[in-house]
């Protein structure tokens, strides 16, 4: 989600636009608006970082309407930067550059500083993959070194603290080191990049120090790092970064990072070539493009084209395969574009035999007059045991770390979830008569899943005066309909009354329960009206 | 009380056979033959025979002595006919005339249908038409214009219409139904279909995630996903670039989505050209509101076979929804990781005179079908279930589509055909 103003934005598209042209443009690109005053909101898919910034957002919409895509390009800087073995086991890769007359007036700090946190919750994964780094180049004095120490010997003033803090302290007591902590669990060094003046410029992927760490309004020039686990992805990462940077006008400079046995120039802007055929072009799209139309389909997305060649934008992370190229032909094309075509195929269709099997069971307890609920799957140990008085002999699926604290298991009964139906309902009239169809889970050690799924079939009728009789009288008419012999057998189920119980017995297989729910279950669930029911596992029906 | 049968009634008018039998025969003789044209032949020879009125000689039937006698003496049956007409039969005389079946006993309902006679009644009973007195009656007429007192018949959920119309639509398609488990792997429900595994969708906040750790399918399936997971296999796609581990495909899940079921269709084996489908329960870890709960319906579907293309999936979803009435469907493009191009559809919905979102689908990747040997393109598409239904039957909460907090008020009460003209 991009969050910008409608005034800082348009400023930056080069068309005059009004509120309703950009959320059409918008759509058409693929991205949903939505406008709350002068605030937008922008979803913006994973698959398009770049534009989790309002000046990449502005980039992509200024070449989507025809204007000249920038070239970046980097001039050479004398900083070098060292990698010291020290960090290969730590995080072991750092990439970097420098910007130069960058003028963070206005919002442009505040909007560098969010896509920078922006991108290390997407793209970077909660800085696990990248963590990126803005220092004041001006109080820095390189070269600059990377090496991990140990977390006690690291001393600084991290941002938003006034006092020096080691590393250890910080994890446990800053905001930041808090939050991303368990990135650096169990190392025993920590990384940090410090100058020639062994000055700590910050200790990734936690904080910047306050001292030499500190980005300003003022700032003019900039050092740039990102430090990960994969050369490729920092790289993007610093693309992505330094990119929007010069979209704000500034000037982007290569770094030499020096590693043991390899040197290397950062940024690398340089663009990637992609292979395209048009054939594949038309078989995914089902239209007939010339190659110039492609072209120029590809120009309005961003890439570069010449002599044949495809290359991809420096800042694009998501073109894994020429689908994805594709792709962006078709959202240049417009999707409203496409005249649409109903795929004349003959084939033969089916159900499952489960679904033709529910389906009669459906229509038999709609003929015995019940009404269709649907309750929930995921419920709670409260209402499925304990309310229930019932201990299980199979073993329920409990949840963990679930949103919704009101749920904490999967059901293995329906009987407490249409209890809870009557007990919404107790203003509706009487007789209330009541079925679900549906499933129920175990812990099944042995099976794929470790779990055992079934369909089962519960119903209950609440009335002021109502017996067994009124609900074995439909359990009969249920095996009756299915010609099969069942036998009641008087059973002790702490759910129901004593007495008024029974297993439902077919080839000598338990597969169900009918009684009369007990009194002090109805009074658990806060009911004050009678209630017989019974439970089928169908299973044995499919 | 006692009355005369219609024999009884007959015989008191006419005289009784046997009586008339000899009257005839003091006429004149009558053969044997002649006399069985009479009326009651049988009753009248059997009690003629018994008084010892006649004889058969010859084949001529002649009148006795006793006979003769009779003719000049008052019958005595004759005579207990009158006196039951007259009700003054004594207990023995009516023993002789129920023996003969001429009067029978009065019980007490028939006394009191025949009160009834000429009056109103209310109620038509068996009585009344077994006896005939219906045409005698009078019925008492209601206020037929009163409506009826209200009854609830059994119902199917308006959901269950939903899931029965979506599947209908599917079948009037071609359209054959997958299955799968709720409880899924993480393979099956995100590996299997190139979802990288640091995928942000993974995280706790989206998936619920169970205790232990499933099992994965065949070794030959599993290398094939981490080969492209990883490097893109043959796909000319370069992967994910992240080593694929397989402790967290095996990771137990709530299915997120029912392309679980399709991906363990496509590792079955599908048939091309091939259209399937499956409705069922997918699993969020969000927290609910008011369209927004812990778990929904998902419909999910798709078309392996030559040729298919953007504008084909285009025009798929354009048919499906026409036949929920939304005629008027645009696209937006959106982005899974799994198909590319991936398109949004919206429709315009009269009921709210506003363009929603219907359908998320895509052709699948390369990538996501490499492992499982199709060659052909595949569309694809899913869709919220409640959704569709709330939109359908006009409800603003999914709590009233979905779980036990519905209204059986509303639930009795909503239009079957709400479906077909909404």
């Amino acid at each position: 989600m991009l969050n910008v103003s409608f005034g800082y934005l348009k400023n930056l598209i080069k068309k005059e636009l009004i509120l309703s042209e950009l959320e059409n443009l918008l759509f058409e690109m693929g991205f949903e608006m939505a406008a709350n005053g002068d605030e937008l909101a922008i979803e913006i898919t994973p698959d398009r970082p770049d534009l989790l910034c309002a000046h990449g957002l502005a980039r992509a919409i200024n070449i989507f309407l025809g204007f000249e895509a920038k070239d970046y390009e980097a001039k050479k800087s004398e900083i070098k930067v060292v990698v010291d073995e020290s960090v290969a086991d730590v995080r072991p890769y750092a990439v970097c550059a420098v910007i130069k007359n960058i003028n963070f007036s206005g919002e442009k700090l505040r909007e560098i500083i969010d896509f920078q946190e922006k991108l290390h919750s997407t793209f970077a994964r909660g800085r696990k993959k990248a963590a990126i780094g803005i220092y004041p180049l001006e109080k820095i004095k390189p070269p600059i070194y990377y090496k991990a120490e140990k977390p006690e010997k690291i001393s600084f003033i991290p941002l938003d603290f006034s006092r020096e803090m080691n590393g250890r302290e910080i994890l446990l007591k800053h905001p930041k080191g808090i939050e991303y902590g368990k990135l650096l669990e169990g190392k025993e060094k920590y990384p940090v990049f410090v100058d020639s003046k062994n000055e700590i410029l910050s200790m990734p992927p936690i904080i910047n120090s306050a001292k030499i760490g500190k980005v300003t309004e003022q700032t003019k020039e900039l050092f740039v790092e990102c430090s990960g686990f994969d050369l490729e992805i920092l790289k993007k990462t610093l693309n992505l970064i330094v990119t929007a940077l010069a979209e704000m006008g500034g000037e982007i400079y290569t770094v030499e990072v020096i590693y043991k046995n390899k040197k290397i120039e950062t940024p690398d802007l340089s663009k990637e070539e992609i292979k395209l055929s048009r054939a594949n072009v038309s078989k995914l799209l089902g239209i007939e493009l010339s190659k110039e139309e492609i072209e120029k389909l590809l120009k309005k997305m961003g890439y570069s084209v010449g002599d044949d060649k495809i290359f991809v934008p420096c800042y694009r992370t998501d073109i894994l395969h020429e689908v994805d190229v594709i792709d962006d032909i078709a959202r240049a094309y417009g999707p409203n574009n496409f005249k649409p075509e109903f795929p004349k195929i003959y084939t033969t269709a089916s159900l499952t035999k489960k679904t033709r099997i529910k389906n009669k069971i459906r229509e038999l307890m709609i003929g015995l007059g019940f009404q269709e609920v649907f309750t929930l799957i995921l419920t709670n140990k409260n209402d499925q045991l304990d309310k229930m008085n019932y201990e299980s002999k199979e073993e329920p699926i409990y949840l963990e770390n679930q949103v919704d604290k009101s749920i904490n298991m999967v059901r293995i009964s329906l009987i407490p979830e249409l209890l809870k139906v009557l007990y919404y309902n107790q203003h509706r009239q009487f007789p209330q008569k009541i079925f679900e169809i549906g499933e129920v889970a175990f812990k099944s050690p042995k099976s794929e899943t470790k779990s055992l799924e079934k369909v089962y079939l519960a119903a209950l009728i609440a009335n002021s005066t109502i017996g067994y009789e009124s609900i074995s009288s439909v359990v009969d008419a249920i095996f009756s309909n299915l010609n099969l012999n069942y036998k009641l057998v008087e059973t002790e189920d702490e759910r129901f009354i004593p007495g008024r119980v029974a297993k439902i017995l077919v080839n000598n297989k338990e597969v169900g329960v009918v009684g009369e729910i007990s009194p002090k279950v109805l009074e658990n669930f806060k009911l004050e009206i009678p209630a017989v029911g019974f439970e089928i596992d169908l299973d044995f029906l499919f | 009380m006692y009355e005369l049968t219609k024999e009884g009634i007959k015989y008191l008018k006419h005289g009784l056979p046997e009586v008339n039998l000899i009257k005839e025969l003091s006429k004149k003789e009558l053969k044997f033959d002649e006399a069985k044209k009479l009326e009651d032949f049988n009753i009248a020879i059997q009690w003629a025979k018994k008084n010892g009125w006649i004889e058969v000689r010859d084949n001529f039937l002649k009148l006795t002595e006793k006979g003769e006698r009779a003719l000049k003496e008052k019958y005595r049956i004759a005579e207990l006919l009158r006196k039951a007409e007259e009700r003054k039969l004594n207990r023995e005389e009516r023993e002789i005339l129920l023996k003969r079946n001429l009067i029978r006993k009065i019980t007490e309902k028939e006394e009191k249908l025949r009160n009834l006679l000429g009056k109103e009644v209310v109620n038509l009973t068996p009585e009344l038409l077994k006896t005939g007195y219906w045409r005698k009656v009078k019925f008492k007429p209601y206020n037929v214009e009163v409506p009826g007192k209200k009854i609830y018949p059994g119902k199917k959920h308006p959901l269950q219409i939903t899931i029965e119309r979506i599947r209908e639509v599917f079948i009037e398609m071609g359209f054959k139904e997958m299955e799968g488990p709720l409880i899924e792997t993480a393979f099956w429900n995100m590996d299997s279909m190139f979802i990288p595994q640091d995928h942000p969708a993974r995280e706790i906040q989206d998936t619920f995630y169970l205790s232990g750790k499933g099992e994965l399918p065949d070794r030959k399936l599993v290398e094939r996903v981490k080969e492209m997971q990883e490097n893109g296999g043959n796909t000319g796609s370069k992967g994910w670039r992240t080593e694929w581990k397989e402790e967290i495909a095996r990771q137990l899940l709530l299915r997120t989505h029912t392309t679980a079921v399709t991906y363990r269709t496509f590792w079955k084996g599908i048939e091309i050209p091939g259209k399937y489908f499956c409705i069922g329960r997918v699993f969020r870890n969000e927290a609910s509101d008011a369209t927004h709960l812990p778990e929904f319906h998902q419909a999910e579907g798709f078309i392996a076979a030559e040729n298919l293309n953007l504008r084909s999936l285009m025009g798929f979803i354009k048919e499906f929804y026409s036949r929920f009435g939304i005629k008027k469907v645009k696209f937006k493009f959106t982005y899974n990781p799994y198909t590319e191009p991936s398109l949004e559809a919206f429709g315009y919905l009269k009921t709210l005179d506003k363009w929603v979102e219907l359908i998320n689908s895509g052709i699948f990747r390369p990538e996501a079908l490499y492992p499982y040997n199709i060659n052909v393109p595949v569309i694809a598409w899913g869709l919220a279930v409640e959704r569709l239904a709330m939109f359908i039957f006009e409800k603003k909460s999914i709590k009233e589509i979905l779980g036990h907090t519905c209204d059986l008020e509303y639930l009795r009460n909503y239009n079957i055909l709400k479906i077909e003209k909404w």
